[in-house]
């Protein structure tokens, strides 16, 4: 039932706002794409394009390489999840999530039937007769998703579901979406602005900022390889130290650290992960600094350093620590790369 | 206020808050009713002593169930047209964004205006060579709309004016929520014509019920619109007990006690049975 | 009095089945049907001779309006300005007293005193006259305050219902908030509920103006024609033959004031909401 999704160079402007610019996207069948994004980049408008609910101002949405253009909602075999629930309060849970069957002209017993194996999917089946109101947070957005799934979707569109749920039920969600993967293996676009979600739950990540894509790639990518400070920004990298890349080795403070094939010499950004850096002894590491903050993300603990040295103007590099660190403050400490090769961006 | 709804407190200043305005009301109601009761028996007669008598009651009930079942005939087409072009209304102004707009203030604006001049409008609009038969190019098979034996000129007064209000109480309890819930039925394969059917007229449901159950009421009560519109005879309740009421022989007081009295009867079963159905709809919410 | 509406949404617009005529034709029906009644009567206040079966007037004159500027008529707009004013002014605040009371008593009373407020609606007016009105005789209440009186009555459900929904959507928080930021009971009422209520205020004062201006049985059947209001003018043209002028202009009269204040009420509102 899966199927692939292209977006091909789509803009949408609302007058002379343009929230998305040439967009371009492919989620091959049955693999989980997250766009990433804060709110007011565009991602819930790419996904109600993709729906039918909004037009392009350009461009194209193939699905198996059919322009789906002109085609309205109900016949583009998308299923959405919204950030609300929207069940319909004048239908009980089963009710809602056999509507799409009942559309279909099933009767109202088969559509019922059919509904059930869902609800039991997302563990509901025992509040099939309430009344759509009296749910929770979590079994509404249980139902929505049972409701969508029901419908036989050939692409699973998820805007933000789970953003108004709390931690627990978010990660109870979590493993819902990947027992209901692979369970159906639906084709899936997740739009959030939560890198931790992304992460979890998708295949690759394609990070929309200012309707732009700036990176499409795997999770590990985006987040050891990012294209662009943006990027690394947006993924939640806090280290970018400005120096020099000359024949493969990028030098600043922090030393010389051989990055990537291909880099062209110049000025770059030296991207390195807060918990891809070590604090070692001085002297065992490649670079020292000082310790100017330390900060408690409960088990774990961001230790800022200011760093300097003879290869560049200083810099401030954070290391995320697990447990309590045995620093402390305005101590001097060794930093070492986990990996022997860095990452550089010029931009 | 701060202390919350249920504290002895609140409790005690909110029975004196509500003593102002549920006494009038009370009274108005009570004295009301209690004296028509009584004058329709003749127990207080305008003049002279008290003397007990159903003769208001059984002296000519013949006109009197012909005027009730007129009245009930009036207000049940009246009501059917105005919960139907009402819905059509609300459904266009939450479908089309600008000329919806349009309709939505039009159809607001005739709100205020009163029944007796939206009886007069109707008059210049439907009556023998009206505004509507020139228009027509005054055909020779143009019917009796005013005065005519459908009452059909105060049951279009009274749809004019009551559609209007069945669209504002209806866009007033879905306008916030349909548009998302269309969506959502559209990504999920619903038609237009089932989104209507299936989304819009069971969201729409209970108010339907509510403001049909009110118009039913109002026409069943409402006095200019059949009195300007309507023929002479026969007569629905409300021109009949006024008639009475006015009439030189003070013998017809008892007689148009008994009318009003009717009505209010009718008007309350209607509304009992509102509830009743209003309790169905909301249950299998 | 216009609810806020949202953007009609993309899939709500292909909602209407037909195409883009049939929406159109849709859209030019119901505003014909909204409009056509008032279109005779505009033209009626302006003819001068108009006969059948000649769809435009063959000649114009303001002789409706001239009829209106009589002492007749001027006492009637009067009359029903301060029918208008009295009933409003009597049902906004009680209406408002209901309403708070009926949310913070406990359920069975608050219950109660809701439906009480509702009877009104129940009982057609002529009715609630014309059984009021022996004790009113009784009592040699003069015609004026009775009809006040018994009219206040019947707009208390209007004005207790506005309060009602309010209220209903009034976050009570915002008072708490207030009183924690240091304001006192006074200044939260003045300075937090009152421009929150303002709204719901302007409409229930609206609505129980009109049921006093634009009331034709109250007024006939206790002020038994000493009082004179602009509805009861209306109708004695209106009933009569060959008063098409006067009747025009006379609904004129009696339509436009309300509408110029309904548009000075809504008007600002709307435009700042679209801000």
């Amino acid at each position: 039932m899966s199927s692939r999704l292209e977006f091909r160079g789509l803009s949408r402007a609302f007058g002379q706002a343009e929230v998305l610019h040439e967009v371009s996207l492919t989620v091959e069948p049955s693999r989980c794409v997250a766009l990433l994004g804060a709110s007011g980049s565009g991602k819930s408008t790419l996904l109600r394009i993709a729906a039918g609910l909004d037009d392009p101002s350009s461009g194209q949405v193939l699905v198996d390489g059919s322009d789906l253009d002109g085609v309205p909602s109900e016949e583009r075999g998308l299923a959405l999840v919204f950030q609300k629930p929207l069940l319909f309060p004048h239908l009980n849970v089963v009710d809602n999530v056999a509507f799409s069957a009942r559309m279909t002209g099933q009767s109202r017993k088969a559509a019922r039937r059919h509904a059930m194996a869902y609800l039991e999917l997302v563990h509901l089946s025992d509040l099939a007769r309430r009344s759509a109101g009296c749910l929770s947070g979590g079994q509404e957005q249980r139902v929505a998703l049972a409701r969508a799934l029901a419908r036989n979707p050939r692409i699973l569109l998820l805007d933000e579901p789970f953003s108004s749920l709390d931690s627990r039920l978010r990660d109870d969600m979590y493993s819902l979406v990947e027992d209901i993967r692979a369970e159906l293996a639906p084709t899936i676009v997740l739009v959030t602005h939560d890198r931790r979600e992304a992460s979890i739950l998708a295949d690759s990540i394609a990070v929309l900022d200012e309707g732009r894509i700036l990176q499409h790639g795997p999770v590990a990518q985006l987040h050891y390889q990012p294209a662009t400070l943006a990027v690394n920004r947006i993924l939640g990298g806090l280290n970018a130290l400005s120096g020099r890349v000359t024949g493969g080795i990028h030098q600043s403070v922090f030393g010389r650290v051989p990055v990537q094939p291909g880099m062209v010499d110049g000025p770059a950004f030296l991207v390195m992960r807060q918990e891809a850096i070590r604090i070692v002894v001085t002297g065992e590491g490649t670079a020292v600094g000082s310790v100017t903050g330390l900060k408690s993300l409960g088990a774990h603990t961001l230790v800022r350093t200011e760093v300097t040295g003879d290869h560049g103007p200083s810099g401030t590099l954070t290391i995320d620590v697990a447990g309590e660190p045995d620093v402390t403050m305005g101590q001097v400490v060794g930093l070492k790369p986990v990996n022997d090769s860095g990452w550089a961006v010029t931009r | 206020m701060s202390r919350g709804p249920g504290s002895p407190a609140t409790t005690g200043r909110s029975v004196l808050f509500a003593l102002p305005a549920v006494l009038p009301v009370l009274a108005v109601l009570g004295v009301s009713l209690t004296a028509a009761v009584l004058q329709s028996l003749g127990l207080m007669p305008f003049i002279g002593p008290p003397d007990l008598s159903f003769e208001a009651w059984t002296g000519n009930t013949g006109e009197l169930f012909r005027a009730t079942g007129l009245s009930l005939y009036i207000a049940a087409t009246a009501t059917v047209f105005s919960v139907c072009i009402g819905f059509l209304i609300a459904a266009y102004v939450l479908a089309m964004p600008r000329m919806g707009r349009i309709v939505a203030a039009l159809s607001a604006a005739t709100i205020p205006i009163p029944h007796v001049i939206g009886a007069g409008a109707i008059g210049l609009l439907l009556s023998d060579s009206g505004f509507l038969e020139r228009l027509l190019g005054m055909p020779d098979a143009f019917p009796v709309l005013v005065g005519g034996p459908w009452w059909i000129a105060a049951i279009t007064e009274y749809a004019w004016k009551e559609s209007a209000f069945v669209a504002l109480v209806v866009l007033g309890s879905i306008a916030r929520s349909v548009g998302e819930l269309c969506d959502a039925a559209a990504t999920l394969g619903a038609t237009a014509t089932q989104r209507i059917l299936r989304v819009v007229l069971p969201l729409a449901m209970p108010s339907l019920a509510v403001s049909a159950v009110i118009v039913f009421v109002y026409t069943l009560g409402s006095y200019e619109a059949v009195w300007l519109l309507g023929p002479t005879s026969p007569e629905p309740l409300p021109v009949r007990a006024v008639r009475l009421f006015g009439s030189v022989d003070l013998a017809a007081r008892p007689q148009a006690m008994a009318t009003a009295l009717v009505s209010v009867a009718v008007g309350a079963a209607a509304i009992l049975a509102g509830i009743l159905v209003l309790r169905r709809v909301r249950g299998f919410r | 009095m216009i609810p806020t509406l949202q953007p009609a949404s993309a899939s709500m617009r292909r909602t209407l089945p037909g195409g883009t005529p049939m929406r159109m034709v849709l859209g030019l029906l119901l505003v014909g049907w909204i409009l056509l009644p008032l279109v005779p009567v505009l033209l009626w206040s302006v003819a001068g001779s108009w006969f059948a079966p000649a769809v435009l007037p063959s000649s114009y004159s303001l002789q409706g309006f001239s009829a209106l500027a009589t002492a007749d008529a001027a006492r009637a707009a009067a009359s029903s300005l301060c029918l208008g004013a009295g009933v409003a002014v009597t049902a906004t605040p009680l209406g408002y007293l209901g309403a708070i009371a009926a949310r913070e008593l406990p359920a069975l009373p608050g219950r109660v005193v809701e439906l009480v407020l509702l009877a009104p609606l129940a009982i057609p007016p002529f009715a609630l006259v014309m059984g009021v009105n022996v004790a009113l005789l009784r009592l040699s209440t003069p015609p004026f305050a009775g009809v006040v009186l018994v009219l206040a009555v019947t707009a208390l459900p209007y004005t207790a219902f506005m309060f009602r929904s309010a209220l209903a959507t009034y976050d009570h928080r915002f008072e708490e908030v207030a009183r924690s930021l240091g304001a006192t009971t006074s200044q939260t009422a003045r300075h937090v509920r009152l421009p929150l209520l303002a709204g719901a205020t302007a409409r229930a004062f609206f609505l129980a103006f009109l049921v006093g201006w634009g009331d034709y049985i109250t007024t006939l059947l206790i002020g038994g024609g000493q009082l004179l209001t602009l509805p009861m003018l209306l109708g004695s043209a209106a009933s009569a033959t060959g008063n098409e002028q006067l009747t025009a202009a006379l609904s004129l009269a009696i339509i436009v004031p309300p509408l110029v204040l309904l548009a000075a009420l809504t008007l600002p509102a709307s435009r700042n909401r679209r801000k």
